[in-house]
C-alpha cells in the first residue's frame, strides 16, 4: 500500500487553479464531512430489550455536507489580494513519502468565502485565516 | 552565532554603553586570563525559535538573549541598565552579520548580588536584561 500510516504534514501544498495564491501556508484544517441523522422512532417502536442501552432509530440522510476547509497564514500585506468568491479548482497535495512516485492530494472546486485576519500583536508573526467553502464533491486520490 | 555577534557589535557601537564599559563586553562569561574591569558586560544566547510553513523555513526567527551588567555598585550596574533599556529597543535594521533585526525588546530585568569569596565585603552587582528579539536571514 503506498504511502505511510501516519505521517506529518510539513510539505504539503494548497494550489488555487485560478487566482494563485502565494502567502506561506502554516497549517490547514481540511474541513468535516456530515451528513445528518434522521430520527426513525414511532409510537410502535420497541422498547430496549434486556441489556440494551437506548431505543431510538435513525437512518442516515441522503446530503452530505461539506464542513468549511481554513488555511492559517503569515500575513503579508505586500502580497496579492485574498481571491474571494472566486470558484476554482482547488488542490491539496499532501506530502510525498518515500517510495512513492506521486502524492496523495485532494481536489475539487471552491471559492475562498472568508479572510479573517488575527490580532497583529507586538510580539509575534502575522497570521490570518482563510475559509474555504467547497461547492462540490471533492476527489480523494491515493498516492502511488 | 550571527545574532549573537551582530548585538556584541551593536552594543560596541553605542557610545553610551561604551561610554561606561568601553570595550568590555564579552560572550558568555569574563575572560579568565585577566581580572575583567569593572563594570563590563556579558551575552549570550538562551534560546531560538526559527518560524516555519508547510514548505519549509520562513525566513522569520524569535530568539532569547541575555545581557548581563557586572558591576562594583549599585550605581553603576543602575546606570548600565537605564542605558541598555534606553538602547535595546533601538536596535533593528540590517546588520553587517547577515541578518536583519525586525524588533528588540527587554522583557525582563533581574537583580542578584553575588557574595565576595575573597573574605572581603565587595561582592558584585549584577542586573540580567531578558531580551526577545525577532530577526530574518538576509
Amino acid at each position: 500500500m503506498a504511502g505511510a500510516q501516519a505521517d506529518t504534514f510539513f510539505g504539503a501544498s494548497v494550489t488555487f487553479g485560478t487566482s494563485g495564491f502565494s502567502y506561506n501556508i502554516v497549517g490547514v484544517n481540511i474541513g468535516s464531512l456530515e451528513t445528518p441523522a434522521l430520527e426513525t422512532t414511532h409510537i410502535a417502536s420497541t422498547a430496549a430489550g434486556v441489556g440494551q442501552e437506548g431505543n431510538a432509530t435513525y437512518i442516515p440522510g441522503d446530503i452530505v455536507r461539506h464542513g468549511p476547509m481554513t488555511l492559517r497564514i503569515h500575513w503579508n500585506p505586500s502580497l496579492g489580494v485574498i481571491p474571494i468568491g472566486v470558484v476554482q479548482t482547488i488542490t491539496i497535495t499532501y506530502p510525498l513519502v518515500t517510495g512513492d512516485s506521486t502524492a496523495a492530494y485532494h481536489q475539487g472546486s471552491g471559492f475562498v468565502s472568508a479572510f479573517t485576519p488575527d490580532e497583529f500583536a507586538l510580539d509575534a508573526v502575522m497570521t490570518a485565516q482563510v475559509t474555504v467553502q467547497k461547492t462540490g464533491p471533492w476527489a480523494k486520490v491515493a498516492a502511488t | 552565532m550571527s545574532i549573537e555577534t551582530a548585538l556584541w557589535r551593536y552594543l560596541l557601537e553605542q557610545p553610551s554603553v561604551s561610554g561606561l564599559v568601553a570595550d568590555r563586553i564579552y560572550r558568555e562569561a569574563a575572560p579568565t586570563d585577566r581580572a575583567a574591569a569593572f563594570p563590563y558586560l556579558t551575552y549570550g544566547q538562551t534560546g531560538e525559535s526559527p518560524e516555519h510553513h508547510l514548505q519549509g523555513f520562513a525566513g522569520l526567527t524569535q530568539t532569547r538573549l541575555v545581557v548581563d551588567a557586572w558591576c562594583e555598585t549599585t550605581q553603576q550596574r543602575d546606570a548600565l541598565a537605564a542605558t541598555l533599556q534606553q538602547v535595546m529597543p533601538s536596535w533593528a535594521g540590517t546588520q553587517r552579520e547577515g541578518v536583519t533585526v525586525r524588533s528588540a525588546f527587554v522583557v525582563e530585568q533581574i537583580d542578584s548580588f553575588v557574595p565576595p569569596t575573597d573574605g572581603s565585603e565587595r561582592g558584585i552587582y549584577q542586573r540580567s536584561l531578558d531580551l526577545d528579539i525577532w530577526y530574518r536571514d538576509t
